[in-house]
């Protein structure tokens, strides 16, 4: 066993592309470890972590790139770090003819009509770049998470001083003016209006909107942390008020996790106020507090599009129940007398929590990494337990690889330990689309499905397979094709998440009963 | 803006004013002890920050330290005239802090003759001792015996009045006109200066031929022999912008640079007299014989970078393609040490563009600040001195990012107040 | 308070990306114009130093 490590020095370049270099490095044969990384302290320890430890790691700054590799041989090590070299001049050459700028000030000096600007930077940096962008009179879209809740009331406070739009921290989907933001799917515009304190729930209820033949307006994403009292709501409140004098925006749909008190009062309030109609669903508030303001109640993202389509004059159609519980129940027939449990393996954070919600009616309590109790969370999110569903975009699966949105690696080894699983009956997927996600969603972990099914059927049962597809036949991956390559497969694709849960739900249940 | 930050800004305007506007003049020769305000006979100006200890002085400094005062007739042998700098009898004080410049090892003492450059704008004067022309064995580079006495003798009784006369009838010579008119001619004027030195010949030689005296034609040999007599014009004239430079509060522009052979220092206008101080690093890239390592080389040795503070040398990367090559780099890393300098200055000298370079001119006045902030630190053109004495090789070397940030620490203590 | 969200939403987008090229890519390719900002973390990360940049009002 070789191992090279070199240390780069002021050559900075962003987490998210290292995270991607390291990942194509670790499917090189002969390659046992590989790591791309800043020398940040925590990087550091990772890498001291691994056994490449060295007195040039120790040295390193966070402005030194450092690469580390073992390999069975030199060679390897060498090869690998030369192709870490050209990685990064591929990154580098994709707007190489386009002039680029070290700053905010600098870009927008170079171009006044200058009037949005993404932010995806460490956490930690991004409160200053943010501050910069809303002094230079740009809106903001901050991707960055990790950013403190006090901080981020600041920015946002700075924001509505200058009457600016500010999205994020912790923004992972917007729509613009008919533009699809960070790993937004691409649809057409509309009269519906969209402000999200949920990437996917946003994009999910853009995508079912899309597909059903209407549009959007604008969609907003406010951040995930938008609705903690500490932030107070403040861009989803800024949000209601621009989609509500937006002439484009007929109908206006707000989405969130369950949002802290003193922020859904105060958007409660706004709503009130609100002359246009407003669609709400916020996920594990009580129906009748929401309807009090006057809006429209929905349970969740699949029935906050349908709502919304309603008003637009659009009717989305439900599953025939009947034909469900048929599908479910053909299915739970063939599957063998061990097999019992639903094993979820989401890209999509939201997703969790609306396929648990779905699925709870059926089959009760279900352990996850981001259960809807405390109580049924999972030790360990690699290690399911009776029925389990599991966010793969976790801060536990993040820290150190992208987001399985544009990772797919850590979800596909899932498919095969949950295959390896003797009591898992039902597998359920999301798939997720869009400009900037992984270029082929489906068929990255397609050959793992496969893999999985046999290995039930090699043990005498039945491995049920059931997915959605978020996303549009515009975005690059195309819906239609990720969905043929499912049922290609054996998978059973289901409209959307909603749909997909309720019917792994009925599975179960239609089990259950049998035993 | 910051109230803070406005007065920063002002200030950094005026030495960027002072910088860009100066026009450096060599306008005589004077014995140094005559000229240098402050000056006394029991003192010594040497390369570099000041010493805390004077047992950390390298070797070859301390030859040229010691002959120096065997020079000035204080000490007749080397072991007398060190006993003197240990004991403080004779004093060592850095040549920057009296708006004076050693180049590599050189030593300035009383009697010795040194260019007077005059900054005929703004009136700041400066001094540095006049090249000894190219052979090697010289207190320059860390060597005194009888040889080399019989030189400095003849410098400060022949060589060094003949040139102040010659240069005082004809009013002075503008270094900036000698810039502009080399420009493209392959000098990054710190390292490499055959271009400007031709020209500064060429300008001085009718004078010193109206010379009256017996020795004219050893003077116009001596002078027209060496192809590097501009560096130490130069760097008078530097030293005299820099006197006024200097003396402008709150500015965060670099105004003092050099090493002494253990340690290298920078100060800042905004710091006043306060030098900022790393352990020497050493200049890299070739070395004059190949049986030499770089185990022999002393630290950074030397103030001749204070042209570099005017934009020359490794600011001035791209002007001299030849000698980049010569200290490891290539093309792109001549245009990079440009434009790395670039990034981290306020401002850009326009009389002496360089046509590879989109005929753009060269960055001067470094902002600690933009240095800090950006984590780019300028690279820095020199030769190197041999522990033993010698010139040992040229290269380059980062200017160590930690005198920046101790800078910026002293100056924010300061505004704090 | 001058409300500029309207503004936007009536306005060619002209985007800034501060970070990873592939964002700015993905809505250069839907046809607005992008700015790319190369980013690196100021001082190099060193906090103190931060801290006494942005004291003397920032640069």
């Amino acid at each position: 066993m070789e191992s090279v490590i070199k240390v780069y020095p002021n050559q900075y370049y962003d987490s998210v592309q290292l995270m991607f270099i390291t990942s194509a490095l670790k499917k090189k044969q002969g390659i046992t470890t590989v790591l791309v990384a800043m020398g940040t302290q925590a990087n550091k320890e990772i890498f001291i972590d691994i056994g490449m430890n060295s007195k040039s790691v120790g040295e390193a700054g966070p402005n030194d790139m450092i690469i580390g590799v073992s390999a069975l041989d030199q060679a390897t090590c060498d090869q690998a770090i030369e192709e870490a070299q050209a990685l990064l001049k591929a990154e580098g050459a994709a707007v190489e003819d386009k002039t680029s700028y070290s700053s905010v000030k600098s870009a927008v000096q170079a171009n006044n009509k200058a009037n949005l600007c993404i932010i995806s930077v460490p956490g930690e940096y991004a409160k200053a770049e943010a501050i910069k962008a809303l002094n230079s009179g740009l809106h903001t879209l901050i991707f960055s998470d990790n950013v403190p809740l006090e901080d981020e009331r600041e920015i946002k406070l700075l924001a509505q001083e200058k009457g600016l739009l500010c999205m994020g921290p912790d923004c992972g989907v917007a729509n613009i003016n008919g533009k699809s933001f960070l790993v937004g799917s691409i649809v057409r515009k509309g009269p519906i209006g969209i402000c999200a304190a949920s990437g996917v729930g946003l994009q999910e209820v853009s995508v079912l909107v899309h597909e059903a033949g209407s549009g959007i307006s604008q969609g907003i994403g406010t951040g995930g942390k938008d609705l903690k009292d500490k932030v107070g709501g403040l861009t989803m409140l800024s949000g209601i008020d621009a989609l509500e004098k937006d002439e484009e925006t007929k109908v206006i749909v707000l989405i969130s996790r369950k949002p802290e008190s003193k922020s859904l009062e105060s958007v409660l309030d706004r709503v009130a106020k609100c002359v246009k109609p407003v669609i709400i669903c916020f996920m594990g508030c009580e129906k009748e507090e929401i309807l009090k303001s006057g809006a429209v109640y929905a349970h969740n993202l699949e029935a906050a599009a349908r709502k919304a389509l309603s008003l637009a004059g659009i009717v989305l159609e439900e599953a025939d129940p009947e034909k469900v519980q048929e599908l479910a129940d053909a299915h739970a027939t063939a599957m063998s007398k061990e097999q019992k449990y639903v094993r979820g393996l989401f890209c999509g954070g939201t997703f969790v929590e609306e396929a648990m919600v779905a699925m709870r009616e059926d089959i009760g309590d279900i352990y996850s990494n981001a259960p809807l109790s405390e109580e049924f969370k999972l030790g360990k999110a690699t290690v399911s337990y009776k029925n389990s569903v599991v966010d793969y975009g976790d801060e536990e699966f993040t820290m150190s690889r992208p987001h399985p949105v544009i990772d797919t690696e850590p979800r596909a080894m899932g498919i095969i330990r949950e295959a390896n699983d003797p009591e898992t009956a039902v597998m359920l997927l999301d798939f997720v689309l869009g400009p900037a996600v992984n270029s082929d969603p489906v068929g990255s972990v397609i050959n793992n499905i496969k893999e999985a099914m046999k290995i039930v059927s090699d043990r005498g049962g039945k491995l049920a397979v059931v997915a959605s597809v978020c996303g549009t036949e515009a975005d690059p991956q195309k819906r239609s094709l990720q969905q043929e390559m499912l049922r290609e497969a054996g998978v059973i694709v289901c409209h959307d998440n909603y749909q997909a849960a309720l019917l792994a739900g009925k599975m179960i249940k239609s089990k259950m009963r049998r035993a | 803006m910051n109230a803070i930050r406005e007065q920063i800004e002002k200030a950094n305007e005026k030495v960027i004013d002072i910088l860009l506007n100066s026009q450096p003049t060599w306008v005589d020769v004077k014995p140094a002890g005559e000229i240098i305000p402050g000056f006394e006979k029991n003192m010594l100006l040497h390369p570099g920050p000041p010493f805390e200890d004077v047992n950390d002085i390298v070797p070859t400094l301390r030859t040229s330290l010691c002959g120096s005062i065997i020079h000035e007739g204080l000490a007749s042998t080397m072991d007398a005239a060190w006993e003197m700098i240990k004991t403080g009898e004779v004093a060592i004080k850095p040549a920057q802090d009296y708006n004076a410049s050693c180049a590599a090892v050189t030593v300035i003492s009383a009697s010795m003759p040194v260019i007077v450059g005059k900054d005929t704008v703004f009136g700041g004067v400066g001094y540095a001792s006049i090249h000894p022309g190219p052979n090697p064995k010289c207190l320059r580079w860390g060597f005194y015996d009888e040889d080399v006495e019989k030189d400095l003798s003849w410098f400060r009784d022949v060589f060094g009045p003949a040139l102040g006369e010659a240069v005082r009838s004809m009013g002075g010579i503008n270094m900036k006109t000698i810039l502009a008119r080399t420009a493209g001619m392959g000098d990054e004027n710190h390292v490499r200066q055959p271009a400007s030195s031709s020209a500064l010949i060429l300008e001085l030689i009718p004078a010193l031929l109206e010379l009256k005296i017996e020795q004219r034609d050893d003077v116009i040999r001596a002078f027209a022999a060496n192809d590097r007599s501009f560096l130490h014009v130069m760097m008078a004239g530097t030293m005299g912008i820099l006197e006024t430079a200097r003396n402008v509060p709150m500015s965060t522009v670099m105004v003092a640079m050099g090493g002494n052979g253990t340690e290298f220092g920078l100060q800042f206008a905004g710091t006043g007299k306060q030098w900022f101080s790393v352990p020497a690093p050493k200049i890299l890239g070739q070395l004059l014989n190949p049986s030499w390592t770089e185990a022999d080389l002393a630290g950074y040795l030397g103030d001749s970078c204070v042209t570099e503070i005017y934009g020359l040398g490794g600011f001035s990367a791209i002007a001299s393609p030849a000698f980049v090559r010569l200290t490891g780099g290539s093309f792109a890393d001549a245009k990079k040490r440009t434009e790395d300098a670039r990034e981290v200055s306020l401002g850009e000298h326009l009389f002496a563009p360089i046509p590879w370079d989109d005929y753009r001119g060269f960055p001067v006045g470094i902002d600690m600040r933009k240095v800090v902030a950006t984590n780019i630190t300028p690279t820095s053109h020199g030769g190197s001195a041999r522990l033993v004495g010698g010139q040992g090789g040229a290269g380059s070397m980062l200017v160590p990012m930690d005198c920046f940030k101790q800078g910026l620490r002293a100056f924010y203590e300061l505004v704090r107040g | 308070m001058q409300n500029k969200i309207d503004e936007l939403f009536k306005s060619e987008l002209v985007v800034v990306n501060i970070g990873p090229k592939m964002f700015g890519d993905a809505v250069r390719k839907q046809g607005a114009e992008v700015i790319q900002v190369d980013w690196k973390p100021l001082a190099g990360g060193d906090k103190e130093m931060i801290a006494i940049l942005e004291a003397l009002g920032g640069i």
